[in-house]
C-alpha cells in the first residue's frame, strides 16, 4: 500500500526532502515499521527514532498505530530555538 | 452605606491632603454629593454650574467605570472603593491607578477599546496582566514588543545575554548600536519607547531550578522562547508545578512551532517530547541558522495567543501543535493529547520538584567519552610536515561557501552516516565545523561505526581563522 511521509526540521537534511511517498508498505504495518523502512533507505534516520513525535493523519499517534492506505505519516524532531 | 473614595493628587489640596475619606452614600451620587458637601471647593471641580458631572471626571466603583454601569445611580455596598481619577490638569495626565485607564492611555488603546472582544474591560485586563518572557532574543523580541505595544501592564524577562552582531538580522529588540550591550538593558530601552506605560521588569539569571518557580509564581502567563532544551523541560515543569499556562514557541530554519500548554485537561510539553533527545542530535540555530523574518511570524503568533489568554478570548492553542512553514507558507496543526501517565501532568504526577535539567538532558560537564582533539596550529604542522590528514567538513555547504579549509571534503553532519563509504577507515581524519560542537559529534559517531583515527578539530574553522589563516572570515 501507498503511503505518505512528511519529514520535519533537521529530518529533512537526512532525507533531502520534506515528502516521501512510499509505495511498497504491506498492509497492517505500524508507525514504526514504516520508520524502519524509511531509515532502511536513509541509515542516518536511525538515531532519531527515540526523540521523535509521530503523527498519523495530524493526529499525534503511537508507534504501534497501524496505518492504512493513504494515510500520512509526519516525524517530528524536538525543535528547541528561540532565544540565541 | 459606608465606602472608601480615593481622592486623585490634584483634588487632595480640597481634603486636607488625605489620600482617601470614608463616606455614606446609598449610590454613587449621594457618596459625592456628601464629599462635595463636606469640602465645598471641590464641586466646581467635579460638577459643571448645572450640576452635573464633569463629563472629564472619570469616576469608578472597585473597578467599574460608573459610565458602564448606572452612572450616578449606581448602587454601592459596605466596603466598596470608589476612585476619582485624575483629571487632566496642564495638558500633562497623572498616572492612573493600577488597573484603570488614564486618558492618555484611553487614546492610545482605542484601536482596542473600541472592539467588542476588548472593549475597556479587555483592556484593564491586559493592564492588570502580568507576563514572564524568558529570552530576549529571536522569539522574545516581537513577543515582548507587541505585548508592551498591546498594554500588558507588567513585563518580566529573562536573560544573561548580551546583543552580539549576529544576533541582529532577527533581534529586532536590538540595534546596531546595542552591540555588546546586555540584552536585558537594550530591551528594556526599545520597549520604554515602544510604551512608557509599561512596567518592564529585568531578571539578569539564568533560568534554573533554583529560581524557575519564585519567579513563575509572580507572574500570570509564561511564555517561553528560550533556546536550549534543558530550559524548555524546566520551563514546562515549573509551569505545571506553578499552575501557569507555558505558551510555547520554537524555531528552525524556515519552521516553527506554536502552542499552549500547562492548562488544565491539555497536554505538557512532555506529553509530545516525553524524553529529550541525546546532546547533539537536534542541531540549534546557531548551528542550523534560522531565517530572521521566521522569529518574527512566531513571536507574533505566540504573542497572540498571550493576549488571548488574557482577554480569555477565541480559542487558545491548547491541545493543537501549530506548525509553521514558511518555505511551502502553510500552516498545520496537530491535535495533541494529555498524557494520563505523564509524569508532571498526568492522573498520577510523580514529578513533585524541579530537577537536574542538565543531567536529564543528558548533558554533562565532562563528556563520559572525551574526544580526541587537535588543534588549529597542530593541524596546520601536521598538512605543513605533509602527513596524510583528511580533513572531514561536517557542515552545511552554505557555511562551506563562506569558507572553508583547503583540500576539506564536505559531508554535513546530517548526511554522516548515510555517505561513511565515501570515508576510509584506514586514513588519518580530523572532523571540523564551524565551532568544534558538531564535529565533536561526528567523532563520536564515526567512533561508533569503526573508525578509529578520528580527531576533532578543537575550535573549529573559527580557531582555524584566527590562529592559522586570518584571510578566512569568522562567521
Amino acid at each position: 500500500m501507498v503511503v505518505k511521509i512528511c519529514l520535519f526540521a533537521s529530518l529533512r537534511d537526512v532525507v533531502g526532502q520534506s515528502e516521501i511517498v512510499i509505495d511498497s508498505v504491506p498492509p497492517g504495518n505500524t508507525a514504526l515499521q514504516v520508520f524502519h523502512r524509511l531509515a532502511r533507505r536513509f541509515p542516518g534516520l536511525r538515531r532519531y527514532r527515540k526523540a521523535l513525535l509521530v503523527a498519523v493523519n495530524q493526529e499525534y499517534s503511537d508507534w504501534d498505530q497501524e496505518v492504512s492506505p493513504g494515510d500520512e505519516i509526519a516525524f517530528f524532531p524536538p525543535v528547541s530555538g528561540g532565544a540565541a | 452605606m459606608a465606602v472608601k473614595v480615593f481622592i486623585p493628587t490634584p483634588l487632595r489640596p480640597h481634603v486636607g491632603n488625605r489620600e482617601s475619606l470614608e463616606l455614606e452614600g446609598a449610590t454613587i451620587g449621594e457618596v459625592l454629593r456628601s464629599l462635595t458637601e463636606q469640602h465645598g471647593t471641590l464641586r466646581k471641580h467635579l460638577y459643571t454650574p448645572q450640576g452635573r458631572l464633569r463629563n472629564f471626571v472619570n469616576v469608578y466603583l472597585n473597578d467599574e467605570d460608573i459610565r458602564y454601569l448606572q452612572r450616578e445611580d449606581t448602587v454601592v455596598s459596605d466596603g466598596d472603593t470608589v476612585s476619582i481619577v485624575p483629571s487632566i490638569a496642564g495638558g500633562s495626565v497623572a498616572a492612573a491607578p493600577p488597573g484603570l485607564l488614564s486618558h492618555e492611555e484611553i487614546r492610545r488603546y482605542s484601536r482596542h477599546l473600541i472592539m467588542p472582544e476588548v472593549g475597556l474591560e479587555g483592556q484593564r485586563k491586559l493592564k492588570q496582566a502580568s507576563v514572564l518572557c524568558v529570552g530576549a532574543g529571536g522569539l522574545g523580541s516581537p513577543l515582548t514588543m507587541y505585548l508592551a505595544a498591546a498594554g500588558v501592564g507588567r513585563l518580566g524577562i529573562v536573560d544573561f545575554d548580551v546583543v552580539d552582531e549576529s544576533n541582529l538580522q532577527r533581534q529586532i529588540l536590538h540595534g546596531t548600536g546595542d552591540v555588546g550591550r546586555s540584552k536585558l538593558e537594550s530591551a528594556r530601552d526599545t520597549l520604554a519607547e515602544i510604551n512608557p506605560h509599561v512596567q518592564v521588569e529585568t531578571h539578569p539569571v539564568r533560568l534554573s531550578s533554583e529560581n524557575a518557580l519564585d519567579l513563575f509564581r509572580d507572574y500570570d502567563i509564561i511564555a517561553d522562547g528560550t533556546d536550549n532544551f534543558p530550559t524548555r523541560y524546566l520551563v514546562n515543569d515549573a509551569c505545571v508545578l506553578t499552575g501557569k499556562p507555558n505558551v510555547y514557541a520554537s524555531i528552525f530554519r524556515f519552521e516553527g512551532q506554536v502552542s499552549v500548554f500547562g492548562l488544565p485537561d491539555g497536554p505538557c510539553y512532555r506529553c509530545l517530547y516525553p524524553e529529550p533527545p541525546p546532546p547533539g542530535l537536534v542541531p540549534s540555530c546557531a548551528e542550523g541558522g534560522v531565517l530572521g523574518i521566521l522569529p518574527g511570524i512566531v513571536g507574533i503568533i505566540q504573542a497572540t495567543e498571550v493576549v488571548k489568554l488574557i482577554l480569555e478570548q477565541g480559542d487558545p492553542l491548547v491541545g493543537r501543535l501549530l506548525l509553521f512553514d514558511a518555505l511551502g507558507m502553510t500552516f498545520r496543526e496537530l491535535k495533541l493529547r494529555r498524557d494520563p501517565e505523564c509524569p508532571v501532568c498526568g492522573d498520577e504526577p510523580t514529578l513533585h520538584e524541579l530537577i537536574d535539567y542538565e543531567q536529564f538532558c543528558g548533558i554533562e560537564p565532562e563528556p563520559a567519552t572525551a574526544v580526541e582533539e587537535i588543534t588549529a596550529v597542530g593541524l596546520k604542522q601536521e598538512l605543513d610536515r605533509g602527513d596524510d590528514v583528511f580533513i572531514l567538513d561536517v557542515r552545511n555547504p552554505p557555511e562551506y561557501e563562506i569558507c572553508r579549509i583547503e583540500g576539506a571534503h564536505l559531508i554535513p553532519l546530517g548526511d554522516l552516516l548515510n555517505r561513511l563509504n565515501e570515508l576510509d577507515t584506514s586514513r588519518e581524519i580530523v572532523a571540523q565545523c564551524r565551532s568544534g560542537a558538531r564535529s565533536a559529534q561526528a567523532v563520536q559517531l564515526l567512533r561508533q561505526a569503526g573508525f578509529r583515527k578520528v580527531r576533532n578539530l578543537e575550535g573549529g574553522i573559527l580557531a582555524w581563522a584566527r590562529d592559522v589563516d586570518p584571510s578566512v572570515p569568522a562567521y
